[in-house]
């Protein structure tokens, strides 16, 4: 298959380490001394109520937003261009550009200087979206569209897709296309960051649980040793649906 | 009320016989606008894309005057080009005063700012909506302005629109630099003028009329790009 090749001449991103991240805007305390480590090869679910700071952080790895300061080290080194361009980010509601389908695509792996071109109308037809392939992107269904969106970002061959809930808007089919697409890309050893509200979900997808509250990882474990006994009471409290 | 009907009866004579003088006049005036639009576009999509898709010191205050200069009189900038062309002006060597070049560059200087103005606001809209994309893929800035350009250009097209009306339509700027010298800077608006002054209203009508209908022909063809691009183009 050639869908997500398998990554070769990777440039080591992991084990990704972040020590005392912070990020002020206007005085507000939006990211308080973070600390964690992430190791590749798995699925990790960042959970938490609004306001924790998820989609900041997501930002901050990415590299869309600066910290003030702290460290985030990929495989102990800072964050650079070539690191960034093995990082896929897919957005909560769906950037497309002003063109098919099938230029969406088209545009990233002219960007990425890719030249499988049979790659890109394999994930089309693996995802029912081939023969809508000269329509505009942007009258497929919001479902549809943040399928276009994932595969855009898979189709680069990234070691790492950060996902800011991408199913929040989205219909339970497409929902779960997305998570079998994910599944897919795991097994080829991409690392997958998923932000997302839905406890279910996380049960059903995640390998491993970081859990934020205002602005700072207050859990990290192994999803089934979280959702019986999160030890914080915030924790427990989102679990049990009080927050 | 008679001599407008005998006028118009002229005009249309005149238009259905292509008048050798006249279509000289128009062919001219095209030339002149168009070339100006080309290097209005070139420049004003360039810098209306920068200061779209950056960040600066001065960016608001430069917003201000790049719009007050879209109001900026004609009759300024043709004083301003003809002090510079003229004679004793600092590019008088080049003689390009009483030119179709001296007229070109007059209306560039008049279109050039509302082609900026007008597409560094479509282009800042569609920036903010892609900028978060744009940044995750680290796109260089010539990357990101020829995107915008691209998915943008259905809207531009109303930009560059906007454009030729303001040039076809100057009058000021043009008989000052072009000097209204007969078969060779004479255009439609400077025409317009010299017939009326001198009561040949058939003359000025017929001109006046094909003014109008280039200036519908060119609305007809953006509307009509338009709606295909609603269509095809996923504007």
């Amino acid at each position: 298959m050639l869908l997500l090749n398998n990554i070769e001449n990777k440039i080591k991103m992991f084990p990704l380490k972040v020590k005392d991240l912070n990020l002020t805007i206007d005085n507000q305390h939006l990211i308080n001394k973070l600390n964690f480590e992430l190791v590749d090869n798995s699925l990790t679910v960042l959970l938490g109520p609004n306001g924790a700071g998820k989609s900041l952080l997501l930002r901050l790895l990415n590299g869309l937003l600066t910290p003030s300061s702290g460290e985030i080290l990929w495989s102990g080194i800072p964050l650079n261009e070539s690191l960034r361009k093995k990082q896929a980010f897919v957005f909560q509601k769906s950037i497309l550009l002003r063109r098919s389908v099938s230029e969406n695509l088209n545009f990233v792996q002219k960007l990425y200087k890719l030249s499988d071109a049979s790659n890109k109308e394999e994930w089309l037809k693996k995802v029912h979206l081939y023969d809508k392939r000269n329509l505009p992107a942007r009258i497929l269904s919001v479902g549809e569209q943040q399928i276009l969106s994932l595969i855009r970002a898979l189709i680069i061959n990234p070691q790492l897709i950060l996902l800011d809930e991408p199913t929040s808007n989205i219909d339970p089919i497409s929902t779960s296309i997305i998570e079998n697409i994910l599944f897919d890309a795991k097994e080829k050893g991409v690392k997958i960051l998923f932000v997302t509200h839905d406890i279910l979900q996380a049960q059903r997808i995640a390998d491993e649980i970081l859990f934020m509250d205002k602005g700072t990882i207050i859990e990290h474990n192994k999803v089934n040793l979280f959702f019986p006994n999160p030890k914080t009471k915030v924790a427990q409290n989102f679990i049990s649906g009080k927050i | 009320m008679f001599e407008l009907t005998e006028a118009l009866k002229l005009s249309f004579n005149l238009i259905v016989s292509l008048d050798q003088n006249l279509l000289e006049i128009v062919i001219l005036s095209l030339r002149v606008t168009l070339t100006a639009l080309a290097f209005s576009c070139i420049l004003g999509f360039l810098i209306g894309s920068l200061i779209a898709s950056n960040q600066f010191f001065g960016r608001r205050l430069c917003i201000i005057i790049i719009n007050a200069l879209m109001s900026f009189p004609p009759v300024v900038v043709g004083l301003v080009v003809y002090l510079y062309f003229s004679n004793s002006g600092p590019l008088g060597w080049l003689n390009l005063l009483y030119t179709p070049a001296a007229m070109i560059i007059a209306q560039t200087i008049i279109i050039t700012p509302i082609i900026i103005a007008l597409s560094r606001q479509i282009l800042e809209d569609l920036n903010r909506e892609y900028f978060e994309l744009f940044s995750s893929f680290c796109m260089s800035k010539f990357q990101v302005i020829k995107a915008l350009i691209w998915d943008a250009r259905y809207s531009l097209l109303t930009v560059i629109l906007a454009g030729f009306g303001r040039g076809i339509s100057e009058v000021g700027a043009v008989i000052i630099v072009g000097g209204n010298i007969n078969h060779y800077t004479r255009v439609m608006t400077t025409s317009i003028a010299l017939e009326t002054s001198m009561g040949n209203l058939p003359h000025a009508l017929a001109l006046g009329s094909i003014l109008l209908l280039t200036a519908l022909i060119v609305n007809a063809l953006v509307v009509a790009l338009n709606f295909t691009a609603k269509r095809y183009a996923f504007a």
